[in-house]
């Protein structure tokens, strides 16, 4: 190279300016040869001088670095803008990720070339400015696939499923190798996801995991993120670590098969405690870790923790919700002498939500005691009602079992709280001879199925937990054997069909029109199939219903009418 | 206000139903809803949430109109005792304008009617 290029650059106020450049600046002659570099661009491609630069084979240069565009193409010599350029093409910038075959750097840089011609025009060198956008690039790199990682994170409601996804995304974009492993209540580990870059590489991890003990080593890797809640970060594996940690030959063989360059590890960290890690480790891409990789794992693993937590939170909601409904319902009906009962409960909407429809039988002097009601609000809060309510029935009723003062109980029971709690109840006191005594607080009326056909019976009285003025009339009945009960919460008569008309008393007397003498169990079965027919989408109330046939006072060997609850009849 | 989307159940199917509105009418002290469409444990959040918008500090009076409701449940209900209650305590009127005859009973048999603040006409003061 001769001319202006070559005078440029041996101009001493040149220089200056771009010894001070920030930016990487070289120049190429037309034979490929990179003629200049400034102290800036010297130190990115670790050389020492200009002298050392113009002496070696530009491919050399190359040789040290493994290139690759953003998509991860390998680039080679003949790509680079100022090759391109020096051949008479008009190149782009160039987006190019360089990793140090010796010491596993990475940079990310933006090449731009531009030619220098000579008073012809011929073109006398190319100039490349290089911007170092390492940083830019890995933290925009690190915004998108933190956004992929929610996206996983929150397409499943499984976690093991979740971690599964994470461990697949990170490989081979962050790490050629990722594993998630979740510690359990004793100390030992649960091995949930592991993904490898590459498939036979799989299978060799696989194997290496069989060698981790079952009970973690505390003072170090995954024994020693589990009892700090630390990360750990290890910039370099060399071989004497992979033979200390070896347990026999074969472990170590596959140690080294791995390739094992530089690896870490870090915590599944919830507000309670360390649930499991993350472990990535670079080997085949070359890449070394560094304290920024390090930060973006803990970032990852920040929100799969999270995920886990909230998936786990969700499963034990459900069970509490399941296991607080039970609480809520007698276990089985009881056998209660003289006559046949049946009962439906279909809590509506979400499989954790607690339903605010209850309903209990408990025996009181020989008689039975039935209570209905419906609690409004939902979840946790209104189960919490539905308990007190029940308790305090059961409780109210061992001093006075009327059932207007159950309620009044109950009601009293209600205003006590902070908050406003109502609840709609229906209190039902049964003899086994068939003599029946009714109140109502706010609840719709049961009905009876005789003979004469399918009527309301009883009274309507005040809704309970905060009315000033209240009132709950009893109604004495009497029903013959065959005659039926029904009582049920409005649920049942709400339940929305097509184009949103409710199911109403009208359609519950047509079905249970026919039920006169038919069995308690057979009447249940009869209204499910209405409801299920008429109803359309997933109903916004729970439905309860009871069903007590009087089927005639059992007798005793002396023919005498026993007033006694099925316990007694067993004992005697 | 207009709110006649359908109704969102917990498993996320629409429930088909006739259109619920409200439509809020308020001047500085004094404010009317007026519900019309069937007023169960679906549309209740809503009436809520378009109440609470007009409790201000200012609020003096609150008439809400039950003259265009089909229907009532026991959420229902429960809206209206809650509100009465915080009336009491925050020292302002309520005022219910009596639904028709059928949706009344329901007030009326679970001895709500007897306890709140009903008055048959808007004009009443």
């Amino acid at each position: 190279m001769r001319g202006e290029t070559e005078r440029a650059i041996r101009d001493e106020r040149l220089s200056v300016i771009l010894d001070a450049l920030a930016e990487a600046v070289t120049v190429r002659a037309p034979n490929d040869h990179l003629v200049y570099a400034n102290p800036a661009a010297l130190q990115r491609m670790g050389v020492s001088s200009i002298q050392e630069l113009r002496e070696a084979d530009p491919r050399s240069l190359m040789g040290s670095w493994e290139t690759t565009d953003e998509h991860g193409h390998e680039v080679a010599m003949e790509d680079l803008p100022s090759v391109k350029l020096l051949r008479g093409e008009q190149p782009e910038p160039l987006l190019l990720r360089a990793v140090h075959r010796e010491s596993g750097e990475e940079q990310w840089s933006l090449l731009k070339a531009t030619a220098v011609r000579d008073g012809a025009g011929t073109i006398e060198a190319a100039v490349t400015i290089i911007e170092d956008v390492t940083q830019r690039r890995r933290a925009t790199l690190q915004m998108e696939f933190l956004a992929r990682v929610g996206d996983v994170l929150a397409s499943s409601m499984d976690y093991q499923q979740t971690l599964r996804n994470v461990a697949g995304l990170v490989v081979p974009q962050v790490a050629d190798w990722c594993a998630v492993d979740l510690f359990t209540e004793d100390g030992g580990r649960e091995p949930v996801a592991i993904a490898h870059a590459d498939a036979d590489k799989l299978r060799t991890a696989a194997r290496l995991r069989a060698y981790e003990p079952d009970r973690l080593d505390p003072d170090r890797g995954l024994g020693l993120v589990q009892r700090t809640g630390e990360a750990q970060l290890y910039t370099e594996i060399p071989d004497e670590l992979l033979a200390a940690a070896a347990v026999d030959e074969e472990h170590l063989r596959l140690l080294r098969e791995v390739g094992m360059r530089s690896a870490l590890v870090v915590p599944l960290r919830t507000r309670e405690r360390t649930i499991g890690a993350l472990t990535m480790v670079s080997s085949d891409s070359g890449r070394r870790f560094d304290r920024r990789d390090l930060d973006f794992a803990e970032q990852i693993a920040a929100r799969a923790a999270l995920a886990v937590e909230s998936t786990r939170l969700y499963s034990e909601r459900s069970e509490i919700a399941r296991t607080l409904q039970s609480s809520l319902m007698p276990d089985a009906i009881p056998q209660i002498g003289g006559w046949d009962v049946a009962a439906l409960y279909r809590p509506a909407g979400e499989e954790s939500r607690v339903g605010g429809d209850f309903y209990d039988f408990w025996e009181v002097d020989g008689d039975w005691l039935m209570m209905i009601g419906d609690v409004t609000g939902k979840g946790v809060a209104a189960a919490a009602v539905t308990s007190l309510v029940r308790y305090t029935a059961r409780a109210a009723s061992e001093y006075d079992a009327r059932p207007a003062q159950v309620l009044a109980r109950v009601d009293a029971a209600l205003r006590r709280r902070p908050s406003i709690s109502l609840c709609t109840a229906l209190c039902l006191r049964i003899s086994p001879d068939g003599a029946a005594t009714l109140a109502v607080g706010g609840h719709p009326l049961p009905v009876r199925i005789g003979e004469q056909g399918v009527a309301e019976v009883g009274e309507h009285g005040t809704l309970l937990g905060a009315l000033a003025r209240t009132r709950w009339p009893e109604t004495k009945l009497e029903l013959r054997p065959g005659e039926t009960l029904v009582a049920f919460t409005d649920g049942v008569t709400d339940t929305v069909g097509t184009g949103g008309e409710r199911w109403g008393a009208t359609r519950l007397n047509a079905a249970l029109a026919q039920a006169h003498g038919q069995t308690a169990a057979s009447i249940r079965e009869r209204l499910v199939a209405e409801l299920e027919g008429f109803e359309v989408g997933a109903q916004a109330d729970d439905t309860a219903v009871v069903i007590m046939r009087h089927a005639g006072a059992p007798r005793d060997d002396r023919g005498d009418v026993r007033y006694a609850g099925v316990g007694a009849a067993q004992n005697g | 206000m207009r709110a006649s989307e359908p109704r969102k159940t917990g498993k996320g199917e629409d429930v088909p139903s006739a259109p619920f509105e409200i439509n809020v009418v308020r001047d500085r002290e004094s404010a009317t809803v007026t519900l019309a469409g069937e007023l169960d444990i679906a549309t209740v959040p809503r009436v809520e949430e378009a109440i609470e918008a007009t409790l201000t500090d200012e609020l003096q009076v609150l008439t809400v109109d039950l003259s265009g409701l089909g229907f009532v449940d026991s959420s229902g209900l429960r809206l209206f005792i809650v509100l009465d209650q915080r009336a009491a305590e925050q020292g302002w009127e309520l005022r219910l304008l009596r639904p028709d005859a059928q949706v009344l009973t329901v007030f009326q048999v679970s001895g709500v009617e007897e306890n709140l603040p009903f008055i048959e006409d808007a004009s009443v003061t």
